[in-house]
């Protein structure tokens, strides 16, 4: 190179970008989060009396709004014909891997620690409103009322596990990945034994940590024999030396990759309670205040598949398989999936306690998501984000209207529900509406969902024209069906049957007084319709969420993944 | 110096024990104890990695993982007291309200 | 075979017996002492394989903090007399044929399998290997024993400390969130609420402290 004096103006340029790359610049979501986390411990010290506690939630609230409002911003709008742009980059390495500071290739390629792209966006607003609607819903749960001297503690517990949430889609390091996975983790263990002073509580809390820490304990033995396979901890480092040297995926190792892989998923299949790993879903759905539940099965599930994603198409992407090791975790995966639904839908219809039902029910929906997940590539991403997008209403919806039964009759089993038509036609036909979008019938979000998981399923193979995965799109669809049934019994017990109470006085040759009517305040029924009407509009007005969706996969850049 | 497969072999053992002991036994504190063991031999690949490769990162996720275990023991550990407050028994199987 | 071979073989003899003594022992204090012994014998084999820093961090946080946290837990669950602290043994033998498989599965892999080194050529070929590798670690030609000898021990705290301040920043800080929520959800989790209804019995001591 020819000394001048002209300074080069790429490198100060390259030099500039790396270091704002360790600036909090974008990072203000989670810098929002942390410190809106730390206000409401102090809040929590400053406000005594029980009555005025529930001021943090309204806090947690505005906290939420603001982190989900700085994360829109970091939205990158795509413009067509415009050179594909990498995410923004949040620490890059600078002493691992032997790179100089500046090297071109930490930038270019994503040696960093997370990433902003629009993939961890979309996560970040789907976790953020979840996050308000299920504060919202704390607002009026009796549960947490009973015990508002803690709710201090509940409202920043929450906060800071939204950090880990906000942190799991965006890691591009197995370290980054389980330390975020681990926070959301704790606070959940707490979270789901808040109201540890009944039975169910501190035992749905302890099945949930044991659970949690054999799995975590599995996954971080299958990330260090990552590590010891590749010499490195970022996902897109890992793929590089997989590609590159053969000796890391032929004999032996293949195998262990095989057992690093699978292991890793254990803790991820956790997390979106998949089926061999899913023992603490039932309990922890129903000892777990209410609300707690509903933000477990959205937010925890929705950066669990935002991680699963990462990692499995990070790691071993559709792309470079010619170069990348033929691991074919897609049929393991696909056979995960069909175990999944099937499981999930047949475990549902055998109770009757209607959050159990829920429960197995969302066990279900993960192995929906994983089917879109074997496809992988864009396709089978954008599915997974718009069934996530129309889960979160549903889901919410669906446990706001459990918990606004369970607060007036005391009772979630499915023969208390009897003849609640009568007696509350409002939260009797939204829970309907969600039961009906969470089977998939038509002009609801449900539905949407379910349509676009399928057409990804079906998506014919470029090279053969066959489909290739015909029998999990068939799984799919005799799940749905299955799982009509279970739905429809809540449904019926609602609208069609009659109080057990009434029966038994009929049959004693009494007149029955009608059960009373069960009134609801302004505010929760305004919440309610707050989750009804994106049921309905999505059911008909999709579009703009499947840009919405496109758009952030459009950054992907399937063939080449390289940030 | 020993070759990196014993000591992979002995982190192996300890973590096929570790994990037995989370799957198979019933006292809450005894499980806990396990996940320690799981989690030490995870932390003993890691070192012996990192070692054999001359690169400091494995120590790094050491480091992290200690921090973890600890944490995770807290509130293990916070919860089962509260358990046994309401139940008197830190038997995994008397702990059986919820089926499964 | 040098001392530090035989050394290792003692700890790594002493990690697994102790070990599997927790995990077998019916007797719970007995399970928590024998950790004690584990987690020495693995800080043990840290200094055997020259991780200073890990291995005082192992005494200082398993030993210290860890281990004394578990045997809190033994005594206040122990508080009550007639609660039986022998813990059994759900299945013996299918979980130690489930076990036994999966053991010989693991060791079978990875004895066999082939770590990446350093200086093997692969690794060069990666896209940081290449200009880095003869630049940047030659200083670290030959195994790690090897490069102690020729330069004695820098010991690795520096460069952890390093790394924990640049590259591994922002999980470092997240860890300080986890110890946080960890902290607060421990607390509220344990502690007593009956406070709430019965006055203090201390007059001098108000509500909130005596929680």
């Amino acid at each position: 190179m020819p000394p001048s004096s002209v300074p080069d103006l790429s490198s100060v340029a390259r030099l500039v970008q790396a270091y704002s790359a360790y600036s909090l610049n974008g990072f203000v979501p989670e810098v929002i989060l942390v410190g809106g986390f730390l206000i409401a411990i102090l809040l929590d010290v400053f406000t005594r009396r029980a009555k005025s506690k529930s001021i943090s939630i309204y806090f947690a609230i505005v906290v939420l709004a603001m982190a989900g409002i700085a994360s829109a911003f970091q939205w990158q709008p795509f413009v067509a014909g415009q050179p594909w742009k990498p995410g923004h980059l949040i620490f890059p390495y600078s002493q691992t891997l032997f790179i100089p500071m500046v090297h071109e290739s930490v930038l270019e390629r994503g040696y960093a620690m997370a990433v902003v792209d629009n993939f961890s966006v979309f996560f970040k607003l789907l976790i953020s409103v979840a996050g308000i609607f299920m504060l919202l819903m704390s607002l009026a749960s009796q549960e947490l009322r009973e015990r508002s001297r803690r709710l201090g503690e509940y409202s920043s517990l929450i906060i800071g596990m939204c950090v880990g949430l906000y942190l799991m889609p965006a890691s591009l390091d197995l370290t980054m990945m389980y330390i975020s996975l681990e926070l959301v983790s704790i606070a959940g263990y707490i979270l789901a034994g808040f109201s540890r002073d009944t039975e169910h509580g501190a035992e749905a809390a302890l099945k949930y940590i044991m659970f949690g820490a054999l799995s975590s304990g599995l996954m971080i033995y299958g990330f260090s024999l990552f590590y010891g396979l590749t010499g490195t901890t970022n996902i897109i480092a890992i793929r590089e030396v997989l590609a590159l040297n053969p000796a890391t995926h032929t004999g032996a190792n293949f195998y262990i990759l095989w057992i690093a892989t699978i292991l890793a998923l254990v803790g991820m299949g956790y997390k979106i309670s998949a089926v061999p790993f899913h023992f603490w879903t039932p309990d922890v759905y129903e000892g777990a205040p209410t609300p707690v539940t509903a933000f477990l099965s959205v937010a925890s599930k929705a950066a669990g598949f935002g991680l699963l994603i990462r990692f499995l198409i990070f790691v071993f992407p559709e792309g470079t398989k010619t170069a990348a090791p033929v691991l074919d975790w897609q049929t393991a995966l696909a056979i995960g999936s069909i175990v999944t639904m099937t499981f999930g839908n047949l475990a549902a219809l055998l109770q009757t306690n209607v959050r159990r039902i829920l429960a197995y029910s969302s066990i279900a929906h993960a192995g929906y998501m994983m089917a879109a997940l074997v496809v992988g590539k864009a396709d089978g991403t954008v599915a997974i984000m718009i069934y996530l997008a129309t889960y979160l209403f549903m889901q919410i919806g669906v446990f706001y209207a459990v918990m606004l039964i369970a607060n007036k009759i005391g009772s979630e089993e499915i023969d208390d529900y009897r003849g609640l038509m009568t007696r509350t036609p409002l939260v009797s036909s939204a829970m309907v509406i969600f039961l009906l979008s969470l089977t998939g019938i038509p002009l609801t979000a449900g539905f949407i969902g379910k349509f676009y998981l399928l057409a990804a399923v079906l998506t014919p193979d470029a090279a053969t024209h066959s489909l290739p995965w015909l029998w999990l799109a068939v799984g799919v669809i005799v799940n749905s069906v299955i799982s009509l049934y279970y739905y429809l019994r809540v449904a019926a017990a609602m609208f069609l049957k009659r109080p057990l109470r009434d029966m038994a006085l009929e049959r004693a040759g009494q007149t029955a007084p009608p059960l009373p009517a069960i009134q609801f305040g302004v505010p929760v029924s305004a919440l309610l319709l707050a989750l009804i009407v994106p049921i309905l509009v999505l059911g008909v007005y999709f579009q703009p969420l499947v840009d919405f969706a496109s758009g952030v996969v459009r950054f992907f850049n399937f063939d080449n993944i390289r940030y | 110096m020993a070759p990196l497969s014993h000591y992979l072999a002995v982190s192996a053992i300890l973590f096929v024990i570790g994990t037995a002991g989370v799957l198979f036994r019933r006292n809450a504190i005894i499980v806990f104890m396990c996940v320690e063991l799981m989690l030490n031999a995870v932390n003993l690949t890691l070192i012996a990695f990192s070692q054999f490769l001359g690169d400091q990162t494995g120590q790094i996720l050491v480091f992290f993982v200690m921090t973890v275990a600890a944490a995770e023991a807290a509130v293990g550990l916070a919860i089962v007291i509260a358990l046994f407050r309401n139940r008197q028994t830190v038997d995994i199987a008397k702990v059986n309200i919820l089926k499964w | 075979m040098s001392i530090f071979d035989i050394l290792f073989y003692l700890f790594a003899a002493a990690i697994v017996l102790s070990a599997a003594f927790v995990s077998l022992s019916r007797n719970i204090v007995h399970a928590a002492f024998s950790l004690l012994f584990t987690f020495l014998g693995i800080a043990g084999v840290y200094v055997l394989l020259s991780a200073d820093f890990i291995a005082v961090s192992q005494i200082l946080i398993y030993v210290g903090g860890i281990l004394v946290l578990i045997v809190f837990g033994v005594m206040l669950t122990n508080r009550v007399t007639n609660i039986d602290i022998r813990a059994a043994i759900r299945s013996r033998i299918p979980a130690f044929i489930i076990c036994a498989g999966l053991l010989a599965l693991l060791i079978a892999f990875i004895t066999q399998a082939h770590w990446i080194r350093y200086d093997e050529e692969p690794w060069k070929k990666t896209p940081w290997g290449k200009n880095a590798v003869e630049q940047v670690t030659k200083p670290l030609q030959g195994s790690v024993r090897e490069v102690i000898d020729q330069q004695g021990s820098q010991g690795t705290a520096a460069e952890i400390g390093k790394l924990l301040m640049s590259d591994y920043m922002l999980p470092f800080e997240l860890l300080s969130i986890v110890l946080l929520v960890a902290l607060i959800g421990a607390a509220m989790i344990a502690r007593q609420e009956a406070v709430q209804k019965k006055r203090p019995l201390s007059p001098s001591l108000p509500t909130e402290v005596s929680q």
